[in-house]
């Protein structure tokens, strides 16, 4: 399973969402669910799911769906 | 002579080195040559940016225009780690508060709080906004000014914005409910309200948002389904579904507010009141954010809007007076606040200025306590209310911004109700955000008596364990909160009286 679907996997479990599909230009304005809370659930869960650990920069910088996967890529091959 | 000539040698050198020196210096195998700038040894005046701009020259421009009284507040007596007080002292304290309540206020209970934060902002106090707003309305000037109280479910259907209006209403004259959501999670406080017919319902957290991310002020908004077709009278009891909101209020009203925007053609309301049609106003401007004020043929207790024509975005109703000073309730239950930001800042500061917005009380933080577990959620928090308080602060740049801390929430652990363990480190998070924000600041959770308190206030019937306030204390809180800004308006009083008397 790609990053991606993963995510989306995710996002539809936390978001209470059965149907949500991400995109990367995807933010919280567009989930009815996602606010600052259900924030740091998702990323809680995504460092669980992916074995990863984020660092408070790196959250902060966060602006939409496509810079997440691309951060857990980045922490996947580091 | 020697002497002097090779020191202004060497001076001029440099001067010429510094002025030439490029910007991203020399670069040599790699190695970056530096040298200071002559622009940093003698820095230009800024330019100013467009007039629109809401960067600080602009705003310490509008405050030398208001030409607010000389301030300069120290808080430092109040930038403390506060000491939590003994069960048997706080138990004292609430039953002070108790007897208190059943007295009316007058001036000699302004006293000074200890929990509440006035700091200097640009040579004013945060508060000189709101107070100059007061003032004005003492002077007898003919206008209302606004005060919006954005919160999670403690305040949510007017919970203690209720017993704020009314204080503030009572000394600063004013009378009515202010802002009415079209539909709300909660059942209203002094009044009733049905909505009849197909209604989608915005909300920046906790629903459906809006694609267009069309919110008012409290960052919800509405919309209707179809059109209705409002007339005859007789038509509309036949017609079920005629979008319309029906209220049932304790008062009379002869004017309403209809807050709304991205009016169509052809789009209409029409008030009634009972058989009797009282008013009909066009929803037809097509700006982002209008308040229309409807002039009621009678005064009425008994109110019907029925709507016509393509749905404009409706952000809700008021029920104000001619002139001082109005609270509205801008309750989003389950929320943490961030969703506000949702709004540009360019979008509230418009709405502010529509509605004269004077005041801004910003109470959120129940809702994260049980997330606090961590450095890295701490901090993370901590930087989403640094944003927050600065956007509510950039959009009322003529305005005050008034943050209400976190108060003490439990959770059962092992069977026992024990407070969730952050929430002072957060509070004073909020205190120094607040602060650096140019906000006022009413610390909420040692007023209530810090760590573990809500379990007293819980045995004594004025909190459920997880924190949520009963009618009773809210309106203890409300009222302290009340006196300690009344102390602050007064010494704001004093400084103008001493300005006037320096002219």
């Amino acid at each position: 399973m790609d990053n991606k679907t993963q995510l989306e996997i995710i996002f539809r479990e936390v978001f209470s969402a059965p149907d949500l599909h991400i995109h990367e230009a995807m933010t919280a304005s567009e989930v009815n669910q996602w606010d600052s809370i259900s924030h740091l659930i998702m990323i809680s869960k995504v460092e669980e799911v992916f074995g990863i650990k984020f660092k408070l920069k790196d959250l902060i910088k966060l602006k939409n769906v496509g810079d997440l996967l691309l951060l857990i890529e980045e922490k996947r091959k580091g | 002579m020697k002497g002097i000539i090779y020191t202004f040698t060497v001076i001029i050198s440099l001067g010429l080195c510094s002025y030439f020196w490029p910007k991203e210096g020399f670069q040599y195998q790699g190695i970056s040559l530096q040298f200071i700038r002559f622009e940093e040894l003698f820095p230009q005046p800024k330019q100013k940016t467009n007039k629109n701009s809401l960067d600080g020259e602009k705003i310490v421009a509008e405050k030398e225009k208001k030409n607010y009284p000389a301030y300069e507040g120290d808080i430092s007596h109040k930038l403390i780690q506060f000491e939590d007080l003994s069960e048997a002292d706080l138990d004292k304290f609430i039953d002070s508060l108790r007897r208190k309540k059943r007295d009316s206020i007058s001036s000699t209970d302004f006293k000074e709080s200890v929990y509440l934060i006035n700091p200097p902002y640009q040579n004013a106090s945060a508060l000189d906004p709101f107070f100059d707003a007061l003032n004005e309305i003492e002077q007898g000037k003919d206008q209302i000014y606004r005060v919006n109280h954005y919160g999670d479910s403690q305040i949510e259907g007017d919970r203690m914005t209720i017993t704020l209006r009314n204080l503030f209403q009572k000394f600063f004259s004013g009378n009515g409910y202010g802002f009415i959501p079209f539909y709300d999670v909660t059942t209203p406080l002094g009044y009733e309200r049905k909505l009849v017919g197909s209604w989608n319902h915005y909300k920046v957290f906790g629903g459906q948002k809006h694609p267009q991310k069309k919110y008012g002020p409290g960052g919800t908004s509405f919309s209707y389904n179809g059109q209705g077709n409002p007339e005859p009278y007789q038509q509309i009891q036949e017609e079920k579904n005629n979008p319309s909101i029906h209220l049932q209020l304790q008062k009379s009203f002869s004017e309403i507010g209809i807050w709304y925007g991205k009016g169509k053609t052809g789009s209409k309301v029409y008030i009634w009141s009972d058989s009797i049609k009282i008013a009909e106003a066009q929803l037809d401007d097509s700006s982002q954010f209008r308040m229309i004020r409807i002039p009621l043929q009678q005064a009425v207790k008994k109110i019907q809007c029925y709507f016509s024509g393509m749905s404009p975005v409706l952000y809700g109703i008021s029920l104000d007076p001619k002139r001082g000073i109005q609270f509205d309730n801008f309750g989003l239950r389950g929320h943490s606040g961030d969703g506000i930001m949702t709004l540009q800042v360019e979008s509230l500061q418009l709405m502010y200025q529509v509605l004269n917005t004077k005041l801004a009380i910003i109470q959120f933080g129940g809702n994260i306590t049980p997330y606090l577990k961590s450095e890295k959620t701490m901090a993370y928090m901590k930087e989403v209310y640094k944003n927050m308080y600065r956007h509510f602060k950039k959009a009322l740049p003529e305005a005050s911004v008034l943050v209400l801390s976190i108060n003490d929430v439990s959770r059962s652990v092992n069977g026992q109700y024990e407070s969730y363990p952050n929430i002072s480190d957060f509070r004073y998070i909020q205190r120094e955000l607040a602060i650096e924000s140019g906000c006022a600041f009413f610390d909420l959770y040692q007023f209530m008596g810090g760590h573990s308190s809500i379990a007293l206030w819980n045995r004594k019937n004025l909190a459920a364990k997880d924190g949520h306030l009963t009618e009773e204390s809210r309106e203890l809180v409300s009222k302290e909160l009340f006196k300690a800004l009344m102390y602050e308006y007064n010494q704001y009083k004093k400084r103008i009286s001493r300005q006037e008397e320096n002219k």
